[in-house]
């Protein structure tokens, strides 16, 4: 018997597909939601320092509980659905996404901003002209590792009845056959180095000041 | 023109950056702030544009209130150049300059147009346009930066130490790339340096401000190299203060040697060499055309290895002379005629 058995893989290829288009559904909604809830968090924190500290322990704090746990948690309030996985999985993208965009925000070099203030922008253009793209390459770096992250994580949420790829995992342990742990195996590796490639040659494109340039 | 009122500027309750001050700029001038550091100089400058609010008093541009306009409007009307360039590291050499025009909503052939004819203006090669600022020298990217500032035409230039960062030589080559900038557009620039031979370089009138943000005088470099108003003012501008001055002189300025031992070249008379207390004389031909010296009674001739012209500077002159064998120089005008003889002695009468 060989390890895989392509014949399972053809006959399941639809319902594969279906669970990898979820995998990446999820990532890409826990990613938007993250980006959306970290961003006005960070400039906040950026703005008025006082408030980085607390920010950055209460995303701490909700990085470190396991994330079975935090998916039991919820689960009374929000059952067995796609919420419960996708309010997980946006608690942990926070973290990262909160730091890198603070990180890159404060990394744009005083007399840059200083610049722009002094030859007549308005702090919102300042903000999307001027410090956004020079930011760009920090929080790129958090959202990969965000999305990388996530993709792994979104398999866990399997046990909540979602799980993407993840449950593939599930049939495979349930009816001791491995054709599936391989494939799920697979599939969500590629899945994360693809993104992940994808990412930063989203960057590469967006940064043509960076090309060339030691980082 | 830009007037400064009783204008004071606090931080918190204690520190005092600017005291009090009125000052005129007038337009068209190049103006320099210079003191040592924490004297307020650079927080002056920034209150123009309003990077930096006044606690009291009345800024105004030619007797308009800058808190009458809103500040965005104002800093696109005014020009600025920091230290560090301050260029968008995002951005290349032709977005950095078309900045202010692009906020101003000026049409692209326009903005085009604008940014090509200012590469050339500031002494930049057209095809760094494309280049990000990270690859260029510090020089040219200070130039970018005055590019930049001068984008939309401001009448007004605020310079915050531009030519800090630079080596001495580049700073050199930019000093004097502005003051020829400045003969063609006439803006009226403020410049603020810690550098007192800069200020001097540079200015056409010098604010020279103390610790504690006190304006402790302002005139032209010659009058306050000339007429010190205190001991801070005097001590600030060095012991060397004569041969400051004697740097923004020139021949035309100097008296010549009275009386100068002249021979006419090898048909000397004696009788004009008897007359002389010096041991030497100074040889020329027919023609008025300098040829040489030589000791008294001597026949051989001996060439000048420094002579100067009518615009050559006093400190020059004063090195030349130092130089001399015979411890003056030879003026040689435009014809190459000699026109007189100076020495320590003229010198000090210049600056009298």
């Amino acid at each position: 018997m060989s390890l895989v058995q392509w014949d399972w893989v053809a006959r399941h290829g639809g319902e594969i597909g279906a669970q990898l288009g979820q995998h990446v559904l999820l990532t890409g909604l826990a990613l938007g939601f993250g980006l959306l809830i970290a961003f006005p968090l960070a400039l906040a924190a950026v703005r008025w320092p006082r408030f980085y500290g607390p920010s950055l322990g209460l995303t701490g704090i909700l990085f470190t509980v396991p994330s079975l746990a935090l998916f039991i948690l919820l689960i009374p309030f929000t059952g067995l659905s796609i919420a419960t996985s996708l309010i997980g999985l946006t608690i942990y993208t926070l973290l990262i996404l909160f730091r890198n965009i603070v990180e890159g925000l404060r990394g744009v070099p005083a007399d840059v901003s200083e610049a722009a203030k002094a030859l007549g922008y308005s702090r919102g253009r300042r903000l999307v002209q001027v410090e956004l793209p020079i930011a760009l390459p920090v929080i790129m770096a958090g959202v990969r590792i965000a999305a990388v992250t996530t993709i792994g994580m979104v398999t866990v949420t399997a046990l909540i009845g979602q799980g993407g790829l993840g449950q593939l995992f599930i049939t495979g342990f349930t009816l001791h056959f491995t054709t599936p742990l391989l494939v799920g195996f697979v599939l969500s590796i590629a899945l994360a180095v693809s993104v992940d490639l994808l990412l930063a040659g989203l960057l590469w494109w967006l940064t043509p000041w960076q090309r060339g340039r030691a980082t | 023109m830009i007037t400064f009122e009783q204008v004071t500027k606090r931080y918190g309750d204690e520190t005092v950056a600017v005291d009090g001050l009125d000052l005129t700029i007038a337009s068209g001038e190049l103006t320099v702030l210079v003191g040592p550091s924490g004297c307020g100089k650079t927080t002056t400058l920034r209150m123009i544009n309003r990077l930096e609010p006044a606690s009291t008093g009345r800024i105004a541009i030619d007797d308009r209130a800058i808190d009458s306009l809103d500040a965005m409007t104002l800093r696109r009307g005014i020009g600025y150049v920091m230290q560090h360039s301050g260029l968008f590291p995002h951005r290349s050499v032709f977005d950095n300059i078309a900045t202010v025009p692009r906020l101003l909503g000026w049409k692209k052939p326009a903005v085009q147009e604008r940014v090509h004819q200012l590469i050339e203006t500031v002494g930049l090669s057209p095809d760094l346009a494309t280049r990000y600022p990270h690859q260029l020298s510090g020089g040219q990217q200070q130039r970018v930066g005055v590019a930049r500032a001068l984008a939309a035409d401001p009448p007004i230039l605020l310079m915050d130490e531009p030519f800090a960062a630079v080596d001495p030589i580049v700073r050199r080559h930019l000093q004097y790339e502005l003051l020829d900038l400045q003969a063609r557009l006439q803006k009226t620039i403020v410049f603020v340096t810690h550098d007192v031979d800069e200020a001097i370089r540079l200015g056409d009138r010098i604010a020279i401000f103390a610790v504690g943000g006190r304006l402790a005088q302002f005139d032209t470099p010659g009058n306050l190299l000339a007429a010190p108003a205190d001991d801070f003012v005097a001590d600030f501008l060095g012991r060397d203060r004569e041969l400051k001055r004697l740097a923004l002189l020139d021949v035309r300025q100097a008296p010549r040697m009275h009386a100068p031992p002249l021979v006419e070249n090898d048909r000397a008379v004696p009788e004009a060499e008897e007359g002389t207390v010096h041991d030497w004389v100074v040889v020329h031909d027919n023609a008025g055309r300098l040829l040489g010296w030589r000791h008294r009674g001597a026949s051989e001739l001996q060439p000048f290895t420094d002579t100067v012209s009518p615009t050559t500077a006093l400190d020059r002159v004063l090195a030349a002379a130092l130089r001399s064998p015979i411890g003056v120089v030879p003026v040689v005008d435009d014809d190459g005629c000699l026109d007189g003889l100076i020495g320590p002695a003229e010198l000090r009468r210049a600056l009298a």
